[in-house]
């Protein structure tokens, strides 16, 4: 699912980072990029806040529809 | 690299951001060369308390690993030593993609460019296979075979894009085989206490609010000449002289000023001494009424005077907004203003440089450095002078004390208020337009890290203050300068040389003018009375032409062409006759020629220092003179529309009417086409989610059947 409709407060895993190259190198740059793990902090009118590892990243809605998460497996 | 032959290669790893950083190293490591990773940046890993098991590290890349710190100028001796050893021995290319479903294929080239006797197969095949352009050209044969290989390879999660599939094989591997060696601190009871201040001050309902209240204490103690409102609500007032004198203000004087207007008479107390003093010791050497004493009283000291005169208060607005940006919270409000931006064409990042446009536009726009997209910036550079800067307010203020004398008693501040606001409206305005026509396309994506809220430490709001303020000092202080003494020039000197400025060049310059601005302020129905026309309009128009050269030249220069001492007025020293007489000059203009001079003054170019910041960030004179273009055309517009709309009841009606439904009819059309240009955006941007949730759900259905 898009990370814009992601749970908040649940750690979901990166599949996928559908964005052009340069917006991609930066979400790389940030830890964002697929089989990264982050947790929806916040939402504010389809903008959010994640937390990845240590940092908080703060994404406008239409970078956020671009990343492609899923539920973490438990067993993994 | 490669191709150079190198008997070892070094590769000097950022060790803070270790994961992202040993990618690279992944790449090298396919090389048939020796390699020695030298971890760099250990001390600024210890201090951030996280450790790397560099043993650990070491057996995991199967090549030695050095600690190293360039900077201290540690193990770069260890790492010398032991690269020389290194260098001895040979090493085989060893790639971490061994293990990948496409690795079959990255032997198959490797040993195809083995055959031909090339040095490095293996990494010319991952390079091949990721579809490295510069690698295609040096293999055309190869590489025209790959592309017919690949769609019979069936696709993987990236369809056919191997560059993303090999990357995200290598961080995958980075991150099962190496990230284990590092140990992260735990910032975590400090983060959890950010989060929680996050819940409210980023808050979906409160934020704003919140926002607000802050900046508007922010802009109280700054400009505030009644602080807490002490004496327009609850009527208190100094009566004590030795108080008084030490707030800088008369008893009975209403309010109890602000520290950033106690900062600026304090100031102006000591430059208008130094002016007395010299002006007094250059009549006892008997220079009086001559050129030199007007270049160094009125002209030089003057100007410095008057230049000085807003810099406390953008200091103390300055001083605030890097406390503010030190604690981590304008990362929160560039995010919380981002989604309200985004319909003007900016993104949240623009916040910071209009911000310090209304202290001095100069700063601000240097400050535009930061915004990577390159229209967003013109924009931001466009917009910044519509934001009311320091040096505009004693022109608000001029005005506002004369129009709630005549008109409307005790509503002064609502006029510098209507100022401020027309400024920020115009400026929404103009960006919708812009973004419609001239800079279309939309704002890049708003990423941002927001740090962890933490106590504004001394030395580090320091220096943020300091990278605001340096230009300000700078710029102002030269070209400023500058500008002063050329205006006193054209203002001093005319045929007959050394003259009033009625005769002077500037005086010419002006009646010629005034007729240029008959539609926007100096028309006959813009003064009280005909004859107050005639004699009236051009010292206006003069008074703006200083203004586009610096604006805190207008009063002055106002004050000048009324025949009165233009400093004494600004800093309420005047004499009882001479501030009559200037009452009566700006007094003859009626309220709506007021507004529109006022207008004039706020969208024209801001000054000449801010004209030599925007050709700074420009890069382009084309663009700089669009910029140019742009401010004089507003001015010109805005000034017109209020002073038609002002004179809706005389006359001129009827063309008042025309002009009103022309403009209200445009603006009805752009809000329309805004509002569904808004519209479809979101209509697509719910699309292209549900599609991609479809997408999503088919990545999630596969990989359950796999498990």
């Amino acid at each position: 699912m898009p990370l814009g409709q992601a749970p908040q407060g649940e750690t979901m895993l990166v599949v996928r980072v559908a964005a052009d190259a340069k917006t991609r190198r930066h979400l790389e740059n940030l830890g964002i990029m697929s089989g990264a793990e982050l947790t929806p902090l916040s939402f504010a009118d389809g903008n959010m806040i994640v937390r990845v590892r240590d940092s908080r990243i703060a994404i406008n809605s239409d970078v956020a529809n671009n990343i492609l998460v899923r539920k973490r497996p438990c067993f993994a | 690299m490669i191709d150079e032959n190198p008997d070892l290669i070094i590769n000097i790893v950022d060790a803070t951001n270790l994961e992202r950083n040993l990618y690279l190293t992944t790449q090298v490591l396919e090389a048939d060369v020796p390699v020695i990773v030298a971890l760099n940046m250990m001390d600024a890993v210890e201090r951030s308390g996280d450790e790397i098991d560099v043993k650990g590290l070491e057996q995991a890349l199967g090549v030695p690993t050095m600690p190293i710190s360039a900077l201290k100028g540690k193990g770069i001796k260890e790492l010398m030593a032991r690269a020389l050893d290194e260098g001895k021995t040979k090493r085989k290319g060893a790639s971490v993609l061994a293990s990948c479903d496409c690795y079959p294929l990255i032997e198959r080239i490797r040993d195809t460019i083995a055959k031909e006797n090339i040095a490095n197969p293996l990494f010319h095949a991952a390079k091949l296979v990721e579809g490295d352009s510069a690698e295609c050209v040096r293999f055309p044969g190869i590489a025209k075979s790959l592309e017919e290989v690949k769609p019979m390879l069936g696709k993987n999660e990236y369809g056919d894009d191997y560059e993303a599939y090999v990357a995200d094989m290598r961080y995958r591997y980075i991150s099962s085989h190496y990230s284990p060696c590092l140990k992260r601190a735990t910032h975590e009871a400090r983060l959890s206490r950010s989060d929680k201040a996050d819940k409210v001050l980023t808050h979906r309902i409160w934020a704003i609010p919140i926002f607000v209240l802050i900046m508007f204490a922010v802009f109280h103690i700054t400009f505030s000449e009644d602080i807490l409102f002490l004496n327009s609500w609850f009527g208190v007032e100094v009566t004590n002289e030795l108080f008084a004198s030490a707030l800088m203000i008369e008893p009975g004087d209403v309010g109890i000023p602000s520290l950033g207007v106690w900062l600026q008479s304090l100031l102006g107390w000591c430059t208008g001494g130094l002016i007395d003093v010299s002006r007094d010791g250059l009549t006892d050497a008997g220079y009086a009424g001559t050129w030199v004493e007007g270049f160094l009283c009125d002209g030089l000291l003057s100007g410095i005077d008057s230049v000085l005169s807003f810099v406390p208060q953008v200091l103390l607005l300055y001083l605030f907004l890097s406390i503010l940006e030190d604690t981590g919270y304008m990362a929160r409000v560039a995010f919380i203003l981002d989604r309200a931006f985004r319909r003007f064409g900016l993104s949240g990042r623009a916040f910071m440089p209009l911000l310090m446009c209304f202290g001095c536009a100069v700063p601000g726009i240097i400050a535009t450095k930061a915004l990577e997209n390159e229209k967003e910036r013109r924009l931001t550079i466009m917009l910044s002078p519509f934001f009311s800067c320091g040096a505009k307010l004693p022109i608000w203020a001029t005005f506002a004390g004369i129009m709630a004398n005549t008109y409307w008693s005790g509503y002064g501040d609502l006029v510098v208020f209507i100022m401020y606001f027309m400024g920020i409206a115009v400026a929404i305005i103009a960006a919708i337009i812009l973004k419609l026509t001239a800079l279309k396309g939309d704002p890049p994506p708003f990423i941002m890290e927001l740090p962890a809220y933490h106590r504004p430490q001394f030395k580090s709001t320091m220096i943020h203050l300091w990278d605001k303020a340096k230009h300000l000092l700078v710029r102002t202080g030269t070209v400023i300068a500058v500008s002063i003494i050329v205006i006193w020039f054209l203002s001093s000197f005319g045929k007959g040389g050394y003259c009033d400025i009625d005769d002077s060049i500037l005086g010419y310059l002006g009646k010629g003018l005034q007729y240029l601005f008959y539609p926007v302020f100096a028309a006959p129905n813009g003064f009280a009375t005909t004859e107050a026309s005639n004699a009236y309009a051009w010292r206006f128009v003069v008074a703006a032409f200083t203004g586009l050269i610096a604006k805190e030249m207008v009063v002055a220069t106002l004050g000048t062409l009324a025949g009165v001492d233009g400093d004494a007025i600004l800093e309420g020293a005047a004499s009882e006759a001479d501030q009559t007489a200037f009452d009566a000059m700006i007094g003859s203009m009626t309220p709506a020629a007021m507004f529109a001079y006022m207008a004039f003054n706020l969208f024209s170019v801001p000054c000449m220092a801010a004209v030599g910041a925007a050709m700074g960030e420009l890069k382009s004179r084309k663009r700089s003179w669009q910029a140019i273009g742009f401010w004089l055309l507003t001015a010109y517009v805005v000034s017109f529309v209020v002073f038609w709309l002002g004179n809706f009841n005389t006359y001129m009606w009827g063309m008042s009417l025309a002009v009103t439904l022309i403009l209200v009819t445009l603006c009805a059309l752009l809000a329309w086409k805004v509002v569904t240009n808004f519209k479809t955006k979101q209509a697509t941007a719910a699309n292209v989610g549900a599609n991609e949730s479809a997408l999503g759900a088919a990545a999630t259905h596969d990989e359950s059947e796999v498990e």
